[in-house]
């Protein structure tokens, strides 16, 4: 599994930046070369793989690890190693060491540098997975996992630039397009070497591989697919136009993801599957033929660039055509020359990307017209940008010089229909290529600058790491029978010779061209002052235009289709719940009622409890209908404060003291929060809505039609969940009787942990065994605190998700003013004014701040938090339990905050800061959790019971004072700081009176643009 | 008995709760939607196994007494809580809403046409 670990690092390295208080440990330029030596140790550890590598026989198996997935669907999660994947794999890791430690010096603002070093991460992560995936599903993944992540890298200076934005949406959309041609490609695919293994669809590349895969009649359909996904991927003309759209990325994620490694996706993905599928011959026309235009296309429209990005960007799309081409020649002929100018392409244009980086960050300006000269403030840059520049011509002893001799050798010898034609093609667009190197070099560095250049110094790393790359592009073409050879030989089955200088000159063809193509590339050149002025004309149509155009379609269709649309949000709803109701009714629900023979209305006995029970449902459904008909909201809400009293009564009567008592308490805090809010609301906007409350858009004379539409899908919707209920509950399996001494035991044995062969109800086990498992007598507790724990855990983390989204919408005027949280002292006289337009409606003279009110609320805040630590105690032998804790104590601060206002109790509650309640809560909780498997690794369980006080040998110690200290208290405790953590984070800021101050001015101004700044 | 009377409330109760969510204040469909909370408790409560004499504790259980469902009660309790959540965040919505809108009429928030 050691591949799925190389695969994770970058993942987890991602992690570690993104959570914010471990990259706070780490300096900025650690960071850089934290980064840098991961993936530097990536490199290494891939590079041991190397041996193995070799040793497998080119028929042979290669390194492949599989782990099950979804084995129904024939889905697995699989990591495949061969002399491809080994040597993607390495440019992936190497260029990524170079370009992470450049990124880490490239931003001069921290919190920029993380983000992007986190997304960077995130990225190569996809990038690895993608070149290690071991079946067609995982690919197709991390092949989304590039796109979502370069979205972010291509858009991170999105929000100040409406280009940058504009470019991220174009890439996503034209790879994201083209993915889903991809998959649709790969199940094809999948079905069809199914088809001809004799089994279920198979996506694993180890069996797909050996198959010959043109034979099936599915080949077109899945050919063309996967060829869409890829060009789309890899830039290919039509598809071309994102590349340089993508160039408002910061540079080093230009240099990594679309000179080196995201756009190669593609071209791995055709060289993956150049084995089973060349032979079709399709793949060879396909391929060549898009290959070349782009290669042409891209040579030429770099010319004319006068952007050092677009132009370096159009010439990467020029050789990643060319690449293509060459995987699309048969035989295995062009895949030498393909991975040689893949590893070429990669060192050289990833060091000029980080050149033009470097450039733009030192003199704020990438336009060539602009600079020259450079060679005098950045002269080691300049050699790294000569080297690296001569090699993408293709100059004699560069690496990038074998490529291209390789290249122009390939068309020379292969034997497709039109190998003339594609030869002039590839020389035609050699010598274009050669022009742009020289523009890079001389225009550049050399050129007097037309006007001043503001340089400033950097850093100067930002030298070495494109150094770094070239001298791997100076030192490869003349070591390449050394170091590349033994590489290439493990990824290519078709013996083959490398060298940089053939000893006996025997292909002069392929030289002669060569020097031609330099020769009259120079040429060109030189004549620039003449042809240059063509292009500065404008009109080059690109795809950019058509892009644009589908996107204008698509918003028309949009537009169109809105026009059914009433906007009024009621009526969404009304159609929503009219289909759901609908639906149900529809169902045979009713029939399935009808069958309920256990619905015995003939025997009915009406006792007492059941007309209580009568009673307490009647008036729950009349509160609640009251507060339908209220003209007033306090009536409304006081109603609705009646109705959850009534269900406490409810779940009393039902004997479930614990829930009761919680939704007392929670039903007291919902009235005192609704108050609170009302206040906040402007009185007049709460007055003309009431007034507007029967009217509606459809009047006929006084009458609002909309109201019997709405007891119309009402009644439905109520019915249809009556229906619903009905059927759940007499369709219910007959329970065990519980009032037969042996409850506890089914077919002679005591209900078990392991319940093999033993059928028992799921609540009577916790009744059973809660005692002896989790040591607390009150079951409903056992299971919030042990049983159900992990859902516990996940309820309060969505309580606090609720009430950090109340802190976050209530504080924003708060923060925006750019205060931090203090009182105003201007309010203080009136501090209660906040509840004034409450206290007017329930028509109450007097402010609630009264000396007596003061000192019982002074009282009842310590009382409460006793009463919270005694539930927490008992919580295992009576009512009560951590919910109840928090609750009480989050009852008492909110009365404080009514009684005081907002000033004085916050600052007589001091530090307290319910945010870090929530925190250790949650943090309490979850380590409770853990402890389980931390204790016992083996067992492999989370969550349960562990006796701390005898763990520790306090035991006896604790229980004299009739205590004990186990994971239930201690998930009680973390429990309750949360739940308390949450109620007061809500209760502090409805309470707030600064944000509702603003509501009264807000009624003269009522804006509908944006939310308004806030006064001060 | 039982049954019918709860599946009478809760389909009342929601049926109560759709009408006040389909009115143009927001903030009688914010209450809407605390009536459909409290409906599916009910419903949630009804569907226990046992309806029980006494609350479900083990030592009730040892002595052989009827007990009631701890399971529901304890799916309850936390709802009950995490529905309170959603009703401040409803609220707070609100209040958002009618800072930047003026009106608390869902009526004239109608940006979803634009």
């Amino acid at each position: 599994m050691e591949l799925a670990f190389i695969v994770a690092v970058p993942f987890l390295m991602a992690l570690l930046i993104a959570i914010t208080p471990l990259n706070r440990l780490i300096t900025k330029d650690g960071r850089a070369w934290f980064a840098a030596i991961v993936m530097a140790a990536l490199f290494l550890a891939l590079l041991g793989y190397f041996p193995y590598i070799q040793a497998i026989d080119h028929e042979g198996q290669a390194l492949s690890f599989i782990s099950e997935w979804v084995p129904e669907l024939g889905l697995s999660l699989s990591w495949y190693l061969d002399g491809l994947s080994l040597m993607f794999s390495l440019i992936v890791t190497g260029i990524g060491a170079a370009i992470f430690l450049y990124a880490g010096y490239y931003f001069d603002d921290e919190a920029e540098q993380s983000r992007f070093m986190m997304w960077l991460s995130a990225f190569a992560g996809a990038m690895l997975g993608l070149v290690l995936s071991g079946n067609l599903i995982t690919l197709f993944i991390m092949w989304e996992l590039t796109s979502v992540t370069s979205f972010m890298l291509i858009g991170f200076k999105g929000q100040k630039s409406a280009e940058a934005r504009f470019g991220a949406q174009q890439a996503f959309m034209v790879t994201g397009g083209g993915a889903l041609a991809l998959i649709l490609g790969f199940v094809i695919l999948g079905a069809a070497s199914g088809q001809m293994l004799g089994q279920a669809p198979v996506y694993e590349l180890s069996e797909i591989l050996k198959l010959h895969l043109h034979e099936h009649p599915y080949y077109t359909a899945f050919a063309v697919l996967i060829m869409i996904g890829a060009f789309s991927k890899s830039a290919q003309f039509p598809f071309h136009f994102w590349l340089p759209g993508a160039m408002e990325a910061p540079t080093p994620a230009s240099a990594y993801l679309h000179s080196a490694t995201m756009v190669k996706a593609g071209i791995y993905l055709l060289a993956r599957l150049y084995p089973p599928m060349h032979e079709g011959a399709l793949w060879s026309q396909a391929l060549v033929f898009i290959g070349l235009t782009t290669m042409l296309l891209g040579a030429f429209f770099a010319l004319t660039k006068r952007d050092l990005k677009g132009l370096l960007a159009y010439s990467t799309v020029s050789k990643l055509g060319a690449i293509v081409a060459l995987i699309g020649l048969p035989e295995y002929e062009g895949l030498k020359a393909a991975f040689i100018g893949i590893l070429a392409h990669a060192l050289y244009k990833a060091a000029l990307f980080l050149v033009a980086g470097t450039i733009d960050h030192n003199t704020g300006t990438r336009i060539i017209d602009k600079l020259g000269g450079l060679r005098k403030y950045m002269p080691a840059m300049t050699v790294v940008a000569i080297v690296s520049a001569l090699s993408m011509a293709g100059l004699f002893p560069l690496f990038g010089f074998v490529a291209k001799e390789l290249l122009i050798e390939s068309f020379i010898e292969t034997h497709i229909v039109g190998a003339t034609v594609a030869l002039a093609v590839v020389v035609l667009a050699s010598t274009f290529t050669v022009t742009a190197g020289l523009i890079v070099i001389w225009d550049v560095f050399f050129k007097p600058p037309t006007e001043h250049i503001h340089y400033h110094q950097s850093s100067p790393i930002l030298t070495a790491a494109p150094g770094l790359l070239a001298l791997g592009t100076a030192t490869f073409g003349i070591l390449i029978s050394i170091i590349l050879y033994p590489l290439l030989d493990a990824a290519i089955p078709k013996e083959f010779k490398l060298y940089l200088i053939a000893p006996d000159f025997y292909n002069l063809l392929a030289f002669w061209l060569s020097t031609g193509a330099i020769a009259a590339g120079t040429v060109l050149f030189l004549l620039r002052r003449w042809w240059l002025p063509v292009f500065n004309l404008g009109f080059i149509p690109s795809g950019r235009q058509a892009f644009t155009g589908f996107i204008n379609l698509i918003d028309w269709i949009g537009i169109q289709a809105t026009r059914v649309q009433s906007g009024y949000v009621r009526y969404y709803l009304v159609t929503i719940l009219g289909v759901v109701a609908f639906v149900v009714l529809s169902s045979g629900q009713l029939n399935d009622m009808a069958r309920g023979d256990q619905l015995d209305l003939a025997n009915v006995v009406i006792e007492g409890p059941t007309i209580l029970r009568a009673a307490l449902l009647i008036l729950t459904i009349a509160a609640a209908f009251l507060a339908t008909r209220a003209r007033r909201h306090i009536t409304a809400a006081l109603a609705l404060g009646v109705m959850g009293y009534a269900v406490a009564g409810i779940f009393l009567m039902e004997h479930a003291p614990d829930v009761a008592l919680v939704n007392l308490l929670v039903e007291t805090l919902t009235s005192v929060l609704i108050i609170l809010m009302l206040g906040r609301l402007s009185e007049r906007q709460r007055k003309q809505v009431m007034a507007r409350l029967w009217q509606g858009r459809s009047m006929v004379g006084n009458i609002n039609m909309g109201i019997f539409r709405d007891i119309l899908i009402a009644a439905a919707v109520g019915i249809s969940v009556f229906v619903f209920a009905l059927t759940a509950l007499v369709n219910r399996p007959e329970p065990a009787d519980i009032a037969q001494g042996n409850f506890c035991v089914l077919d002679g044995v005591f209900i078990p942990r392991e319940t093999d062969g033993v059928r028992s109800s799921i609540a009577r086990y916790y009744l059973c065994n809660s005692y002896e498992e989790v040591g607390s007598e009150d079951v409903v507790g056992a299971i919030v605190s042990d049983y159900r724990g992990m859902d516990t855990l996940i309820e309060i983390t969505v309580f606090s998700v609720a009430a950090l989204g109340v802190l976050t919408l209530l504080s924003r005027g708060i923060q925006s003013s750019g205060r931090p949280f203090v009182p105003d002292e201007r309010k203080v006289p009136d501090q209660g004014e906040y509840a004034q337009d409450v206290l007017e409606e329930i028509r109450t003279p007097e402010n609630l701040n009264t000396p007596f009110t003061r000192m019982v609320s002074r009282i009842v805040l310590p009382a409460g938090f006793l009463l919270a630590l005694t539930h927490i105690i008992n919580g295992s032998h009576a009512p009560g339990d951590g919910f109840t804790a928090g609750a009480i104590a989050g009852l008492v601060t909110a009365v404080w905050f009514v009684i005081f206002g907002y000033d004085e109790a916050r600052q007589r509650l001091g530090a307290f800061s319910p945010t870090r309640l929530l925190r250790v809560g949650l943090i309490l909780v979850s380590i409770n959790i853990l402890m389980p498997i931390l204790l016992d690794p083996a067992n492999g369980a989370l969550v349960g019971y562990v006796n701390y006080g005898k763990l520790l040998h306090i035991d006896g110690f604790l229980a004299s004072f009739g205590l004990k200290l186990t994971s239930t208290l201690l998930f009680e405790i973390g429990v309750a700081m949360t739940v308390f953590g949450g109620f007061s984070v809500i209760m502090e800021y409805t309470a707030h009176p600064q944000s509702a101050a603003q509501v009264e001015d807000l009624d003269d101004t009522s804006t509908h643009t944006s939310l308004p700044e806030v006064e001060g | 008995m039982t049954d019918l009377l709860f599946a009478m409330a809760v389909g009342i109760l929601f049926a109560i709760g759709v009408f006040q969510l389909l009115r143009r204040d927001l903030i009688k469909a914010a209450m809407g939607f605390s009536m459909l909370f409290t409906a599916i408790n009910l419903f949630i409560l009804a569907t226990g196994a046992y309806q029980g004499d006494v609350p479900p504790y083990t030592t009730n259980v040892e002595a052989g007494r009827a007990v009631s469902d701890p399971l529901v009660q304890a799916l309850i309790l936390t709802a009950v809580v995490v529905s309170f959540g959603s009703y401040a965040l409803l609220l707070g919505l609100i209040n958002i809403a009618s800072r930047r809108y003026g009106s608390v009429d869902s009526d004239d928030i109608s940006d979803l046409k634009r």
